[in-house]
């Protein structure tokens, strides 16, 4: 560990996020200003323009709900705006924000800034979302080094504890917002991904979602209570959410609402749910988590019998039935040695210490693979039609990286001088089916029969999952580079110039206040969950701290505090 | 890349150590060089041992190896994929015969004395007998005899031009081609690539000094071929330019591949580099083959059709290019007419498909035009058979889509 600067490992998730370090060649995530080793993914925008992060933003979802972002994680790498408080935010700009804490949150710990970082991205994550992850570093004012697969991650997380084998393994990681499956050999001190599938809009929350639109059908039956809406659903979906994990570990599980507001009113309400009710909802889900788990199986060219270890990570793995569709599907028990929400984040703080030759953490080498086929437009003359928006690949999906590979093309007609390369990502045989991610317009071509003049188009993925394209014309020699432009998701020198400088104008809290903004956020929180007498001592707490606060007397401050959080995890328990 | 240039990369000693050298084995030497450079440090490095990796298990064991099969015994005769022998007469034959199939009268069948015989000449390695008995059972009729392992035949054909047998090595090597439309397996390659060169060594004409194609012969059992240009260049240093001329056009036009592994180079060069020249050769064409035919040198097709595609290949090979596409099919084993698919025709569809299948699939379009003419010699007796012309169809878009060539048109 040196003084001169940090490297840290970044697991930027959809509901949590978690930066780690390699010390004395053992890496341990760091916790965060408030003691907490998870930092919400979350980002709150106050009444007076103050933004909040992290768990304090996590607890407003329930109070403020519609001036609260969570699960932005989702849109990255699209247009979709999120209106906090009168202020539009892009994905990336939420992201930066939780980057923006982390940062601050290690570099309080260590003293020294931030060198490099390595960030996880889910291995599905296509090249928008992943420039869009760049894109939230760039603004937080992380120096990336390298992007790297989340299972991939987890794989060098649980690969340290297991150098001695030699083992084919599949990581199942369920996080909050995304599902993805890798297949991976360990041989000869080198980890070689053999395949990964994933999908994008399957995680934690659905199954959560599930869950409330479950116990919604019982609302609606039970209380005739029709569509809850605003504060009335956020509370909702929140007692869901606890609901969930608590049966993760519960045959059976209540949820009680008091005074809930509904369109008729305030309502007192009770529910009791089963894990087997919970489980049958949930099929649907687990059946397209079985069909990437086969994906991935047949683009490896494995079966499950020939899988060695199956490793689970991700917080939702937590769930009973996610460990038993793995157990079926592999006809073994999955490995779980670690902390399924730390394995990603202890595995990036390994891959930044590989990266620079860490001798503490040994050589594991790590070679991984293209998760998209990447390729361009083509036409083809069918008898005297021309068919064009034909996809060509040239990198196949699969194919070990880094990698460089060139395919030649001709001109479609007569005396061609111009050529429009659009380069697409995906698995459809026509453009139109798959995701494009940028053109460019090659001129100079020499004026010549249709068919002679030979483009050859290079495609360069280096290990970050980021692509270069050059094209050369074979007669001319004249070269091309090409650079993506104008695609969603993409920020211009100028607009993060822009963004920046918004980023400076916003109002957060001090560092030092974050606690007691915290504090009295779980504990608002909590009041409206509450009645009664218990009510009453919540309520009491919370105005002694606001009273020291208003005094600015900081050991009193302190003192209220640590009472009121102990009283906050009391009530909690006991709901 | 090529193939001394690949072992160099993944350090592996020289051909002899890759011959022996398992998938399992290969892919450690691959991941002990990935250690060395990680892609993390050196990714240039590591794209070398990549590139030298992929291109080495693209490449079947070595092609050369007709000794490997030594010590021939009659279990290499491949009985395993016809179906289980149904009680027959005179069944105390080990070897399973094609029982499902119609017998024809008039044709005899091989007696067993032919078999043991066989079993007794390999035994005792005469392989003068051996051949004799092959014969003997080629002449008999194709449906009621067991398949013979085509690695066997052809070695003890290469045995025959060893031996100075010429003659009977050819009318073997005939028997054996003419007999190639009854077997059901796809050739490996490298029984493929044994096929390609003891065709050429057949080729060669009179002109040729007897032991130059006797050290040529050798040259394909051992992989190494300094005999046979010792034998050539003895002749050409005897007789002089003219000699030389006509020696190396002779060679050129009748076997390509043997003249490019044997012929002594142009003066000038070093010898070390001439024999790691000579001793590559047959490696490279290998190579070759893989790439540019992958699966499509099988048996199922007639004689002619072979020959008009090994030709294309070689033409390709030489010029390094990519064979016509327009080349016309044969017409030979066309089968019209038939509305429902027999359990032949469905196989043989069935083992076409999934060649083009494949091809289509890892986008080879190199290899596209030879498997597709194959498959459009198939389909083109189904005509009537809507659900296969509907496949054909479709078959026809996504070639298109994936190579950006357009299939020919079904023949008529």
């Amino acid at each position: 560990m040196t003084m001169t600067g940090l490297h840290v490992g970044i697991d930027l998730g959809t509901t949590y996020s978690l930066v780690s370090v390699v010390v004395d060649g053992e890496p341990r995530v760091i916790k965060n200003g408030l003691g907490e080793l998870l930092t919400p993914s979350a980002v709150h925008v106050a009444e007076d323009g103050t933004v909040l992060v992290g768990s304090a933003a996590r607890a407003k979802a329930v109070t403020a709900p519609n001036r609260t972002a969570l699960s932005f994680k989702r849109d990255m790498g699209t247009n979709r705006r999120f209106e906090l408080g009168g202020q539009s935010f892009t994905p990336e700009e939420l992201s930066a924000l939780v980057l923006q804490a982390l940062k601050q949150d290690v570099e309080t710990e260590f003293g020294c800034p931030i060198d490099e970082a390595v960030v996880t991205v889910p291995a599905y994550f296509g090249e928008l979302q992943r420039r869009a992850t760049r894109a939230a570093c760039d603004l937080a004012g992380i120096p990336v080094e390298r992007i790297i697969n989340e299972p991939t991650a987890a794989a060098l997380a649980y690969g340290l504890h297991e150098k001695e084998r030699e083992l084919c393994a599949a990581v199942l990681d369920l996080g909050g917002g995304t599902f993805d499956v890798t297949i991976l050999e360990l041989m000869e001190g080198v980890v070689e991904i053999q395949a990964s599938a994933g999908d994008l809009r399957l995680g934690g929350d659905d199954f959560a979602a599930i869950l409330a639109a479950h116990c919604q059908i019982r609302l609606t039956r039970d209380y005739g209570i029709g569509q809850l809406t605003g504060a009335g659903r956020a509370r909702f979906v929140e007692a869901c959410e606890l609901a969930k994990k608590r049966l993760s570990s519960e045959e059976q599980t209540r949820i009680a609402l008091p005074a809930l507001p509904t369109t008729s009113g305030t309502r007192d309400v009770e529910l009791s749910i089963s894990r087997a009710e919970f489980e049958e909802a949930c099929l649907p889900l687990v059946s397209r988590m079985t069909q990437v788990v086969q994906r991935a199986l047949r683009d490896a060219n494995r079966e499950p019998r020939q899988i060695d270890e199956v490793l689970l990570v991700g917080g939702a793995t937590r769930m009973p039935c996610v460990v038993r569709l793995a157990s079926q599907l592999f006809s073994r028990l999955p490995l779980r040695v670690l902390p399924p929400d730390e394995a990603v984040a202890l595995g990036a703080a390994i891959q930044v210490a590989l990266k620079k030759g860490d001798s503490a953490v040994g050589d594991l080498v790590v070679t991984d693979i293209a998760p998209f086929t990447l390729g361009v437009a083509s036409g083809s003359h069918r008898g005297s039609a021309l068919v064009q928006g034909l996809f060509s690949p040239i990198i196949e999906r699969g194919t070990v990286l880094p990698v460089s590979r060139v395919e030649n093309f001709a001109t479609l007609s007569d005396n061609q001088t111009r050529l429009l390369l659009e380069v697409y990502q995906g698995e459809h045989s026509l453009c139109a089916k798959n995701q494009k991610l940028g053109q460019y317009e090659l001129n100079g071509i020499p004026a010549a029969p249709a068919g002679t003049q030979v483009i050859a188009v290079r495609f360069t993925y280096d290990m970050n999952g980021v692509l270069d394209v050059d094209a050369t014309i074979c007669s001319t020699g004249q070269t091309d580079e090409f650079t993506i432009e104008s695609v969603p998701g993409r920020l211009s020198k100028k607009e993060l110039e822009q963004a920046r400088a918004r980023f400076k104008r916003l109002k957060f809290h001090p560092r030092d206040a974050l606690p007691n903004v915290t504090a009295l956020a779980r504990a608002d929180a909590l009041y409206v969950e509450l009645t009664g007498e218990e009510r009453a001592v919540l309520g009491g707490y919370i105005n002694q701290l606001r009273v020291a606060l208003e005094q600015q007397g900081s050991s009193q401050i302190t003192t209220c505090r640590e009472r009121l959080l102990r009283l906050v995890s009391d009530l909690d328990r006991r709901a | 890349m090529d193939f001394a240039e690949a072992l160099l990369a993944l350090g592996v000693g020289g051909k002899s150590e890759w011959e022996t050298l398992s998938a399992d084995a290969l892919k450690r030497a691959y991941l002990k060089k990935v250690r060395a450079h990680p892609p993390e440090r050196d990714p240039e490095g590591f794209r070398r041992v990549r590139e030298a990796y992929e291109f080495l298990r693209a490449l079947e064991p070595a092609p050369t190896a007709v000794r490997d099969a030594a010590p021939i015994t009659v279990d290499t005769i491949s009985a395993a994929s016809a179906p289980p022998a149904p009680e027959r007469e005179s069944g105390e034959l080990e070897l399973v015969p094609r029982a499902n199939e119609p017998k024809r009268a008039q044709e005899r069948e091989p007696t067993q004395s032919a078999f043991a015989r066989l079993q007794q000449a390999l035994t005792h390695r005469q392989y003068d007998t051996a051949a004799d008995s092959l014969l003997e059972i080629y002449a008999s009729a194709p449906l009621a005899r067991p398949e013979l392992a085509p690695q066997l035949v052809l070695s003890v054909i290469t045995k025959q031009f060893v031996g100075d047998s010429h003659d009977r090595g050819r009318r073997l090597l005939s028997a054996f081609e003419k007999d190639s439309v009854h077997m059901h397996d796809p050739l490996s390659e490298r029984v493929a690539a044994l096929w390609k060169l003891l065709a050429e060594l057949v080729a060669i004409p009179e002109e040729v000094p007897p032991d130059a194609v006797r050290a040529l012969a050798r040259g394909i059992e051992s992989g190494d071929f300094e005999d046979a240009t010792e034998a050539l260049r003895a002749e050409v240093d005897e007789r002089g330019k003219q000699r030389q001329v006509e020696l190396e056009s002779a060679l050129l036009a009748a076997a390509p591949t043997l003249y490019r592994a044997a012929w002594p180079q142009a003066p000038g060069k070093s010898r070390k580099q001439q024999k790691y020249e000579e001793g590559w050769a047959v490696y490279m064409f290998l190579a070759m083959v893989v790439a540019t035919a992958g699966y499509s040198l099988t048996l199922v097709e007639s004689g002619p059709a072979r020959q008009a595609r090994e030709s294309r290949l070689a033409a390709a090979s030489a010029s390094n290019r990519s064979p016509e596409r327009d080349s016309t099919p044969d017409t030979t084993n066309g089968r019209a007419d038939l509305g429902a698919l027999g359990p032949e025709q469905s196989k043989e569809l069935e083992a076409v498909t999934l060649k083009l299948e494949k091809v289509l699939r890892f986008s080879r379009c190199q290899q596209l035009s030879a498997v597709w003419d194959e498959y459009a010699s198939v389909v083109r007796g189904l005509k009537n058979h809507v659900p296969v012309m509907q496949q054909y169809e479709e078959h026809r878009s996504n070639a298109m889509t994936t190579c950006r060539v357009l299939p020919n048109e079904l023949p008529e």
